[in-house]
């Protein structure tokens, strides 16, 4: 055999490895459905817990999904917000715990085979435990704990569809499930980013628009929302109402870490981690990553 | 992600050249060799991963530099470092699976079948940093590698390695080149 059959042999045996590669040959999926809850709490009940960024957190995120993937209808984002000094405490969008929890039922219920939930909380996270801190049921109190067991145990049972949860608050870290097969609550189809590690606070900060710092934010979801190529400083300006958010400031432009069209969690992960140093995020560990949007779809 | 990887080669380049000067220059008996290869990288989810795909697909290059340390008529044994890049998978579903750097030292045991034809063993240690997430783990590989030598200096190679993970085994099937400089034994 000469040398120049031999070197072609090779080739071709080389080639036909990289063409029956699996997802070159497998019928292309459907196109996900995205379906967001966003869970947001500003505890302007209590003057000891007021949080000023998390609801501008939740509403520019909104807006910046809604940019990033004009395929997603207004009605597939659920908003469950206690915002201002007078929120409508009999609303089932309310963030209790129950609502909140019968919400997530309803959407994990509703999820198909290659669908993506999003779940997004900005607000506190009890001291050492993590545990979400939810609106108490008719106002008042201080807050209801929504522990990481039961909700991890809500979204660690899913079997269709993938589900993100991103987690902007204190302690958020014990949410993180290890890449563990023998996690009770380790799940292939769950990604979860929190904003900090178990055993750590996570902060808000004034970040600057038109020159000044007066834009309130949690630092994880301000990186967030940069990783997603969202600018403060541009699109309208921001109005609220009765200390209602009515219209956010920002528009989304192009990110930093979309490559060849397709943005995933992880990249966004990486890019907070980089650019927040001093709080550390956290990911679910092991080699599987979500795709948040992909011009190919 | 391909600025990330031209770094990783960059740097990756350097630290072999400099591992390469310095074994070289007490080995005059043997010589080194520098390679290059790229291909496939195929990640087989086990059951836990609960995949849609029965593989999952990346692409991967890397390089490789040994030193010559014992030959006979028949055998050589070399010693070296390898470094790989191995990207994303391929976008497919909501799922991909994660880029990752992998270094790790290389000893390999070649068979001379013939003056053009050679077969090798080669098995690494190899440390593996996920890229986006720089989580770190350890895990051995093992690869069989011929070789078709087309000219004094140059062959052609193709290794076929394979991961061996806690979790799930991989298949690394490259193509690449491979410049010897030492002597053939005599």
């Amino acid at each position: 055999m000469s040398k120049k059959n031999t070197l072609l042999i090779i080739l071709g045996i080389f080639l036909i490895v990289v063409l029956t590669s699996c997802e070159l040959l497998m019928k292309k999926p459907a196109k996900p459905n995205v379906k967001v809850l966003l869970v947001a709490l500003d505890y302007r009940h209590n003057s000891e817990i007021v949080l000023n960024g998390t609801i501008r957190d939740a509403k520019e995120f909104k807006q910046a999904l809604a940019e990033l993937n004009p395929n997603i209808p207004d009605s597939s984002f659920v908003e469950m917000y206690q915002e201002g000094p007078s929120p409508d405490t009999s609303s089932s969008t309310y963030p209790t715990v129950n609502n909140v929890l019968t919400e997530i039922d309803k959407q994990l219920n509703d999820l198909e085979e290659n669908d993506l939930f999003i779940f997004y909380y900005a607000g506190h996270g009890v001291d050492y435990v993590g545990d979400l801190a939810l609106a108490v049921p008719g106002g008042g109190g201080l807050y209801h704990p929504l522990s990481a067991k039961v909700l991890l145990e809500k979204f660690s049972n899913i079997e269709k569809g993938h589900a993100v949860l991103i987690l902007d608050s204190c302690y958020s870290g014990q949410y993180v499930p290890s890449y563990d097969f023998l996690d009770e609550y380790y799940n292939p189809n769950l990604l979860v980013i929190a904003a900090s590690s178990p055993d750590k606070k996570s902060y808000e900060g004034n970040f600057p628009v038109d020159g000044e710092l007066s834009h309130r934010h949690g630092f994880f979801t301000y990186y967030l929302l940069e990783s997603l190529g969202w600018d403060h400083d541009g699109g309208n300006l921001e109005k609220s109402s009765l200390g209602i958010i009515t219209q956010v400031r920002g528009e989304l432009k192009t990110s930093p870490v979309m490559h060849n069209g397709t943005i995933t969690f992880s990249s966004i992960f990486r890019y907070i981690r980089k650019h927040n140093k001093a709080k550390r995020p956290f990911i679910v560990r092991g080699p599987i990553d979500k795709v948040l949007y992909s011009e190919k779809w | 992600m391909i600025r990330d990887a031209l770094r990783f080669v960059l740097i990756s380049s350097l630290l072999l050249l400099i591992f390469t000067i310095t074994v070289s220059a007490n080995n005059n008996k043997g010589g080194f060799s520098l390679s290059g290869e790229a291909g496939l990288y195929s990640s087989f989810p086990s059951t836990g991963h609960n995949d849609t795909l029965p593989v999952r697909s990346h692409i991967t290059a890397g390089l490789n530099v040994s030193s010559i340390i014992g030959i006979t008529k028949d055998i050589e044994v070399d010693l070296g470092i390898s470094s790989y890049y191995t990207t994303y998978s391929f976008l497919y579903d909501l799922t991909r699976w994660r880029p990752f750097i992998l270094v790790g030292p290389t000893a390999e045991f070649t068979y001379h079948i013939n003056n053009l034809f050679a077969l090798s063993f080669n098995s690494s240690l190899m440390l593996q940093i996920y890229t986006q997430t720089l989580e770190l783990i350890a895990f051995p590989r093992v690869a069989l590698k011929g070789s078709f030598k087309f000219s004094k200096y140059f062959a052609l190679i193709v290794p076929i390695a394979v991961d061996i993970r806690e979790e799930y085994l991989s298949l690394a099937t490259t193509i690449g080149i491979k410049w010897r400089v030492g002597k053939y034994h005599e």
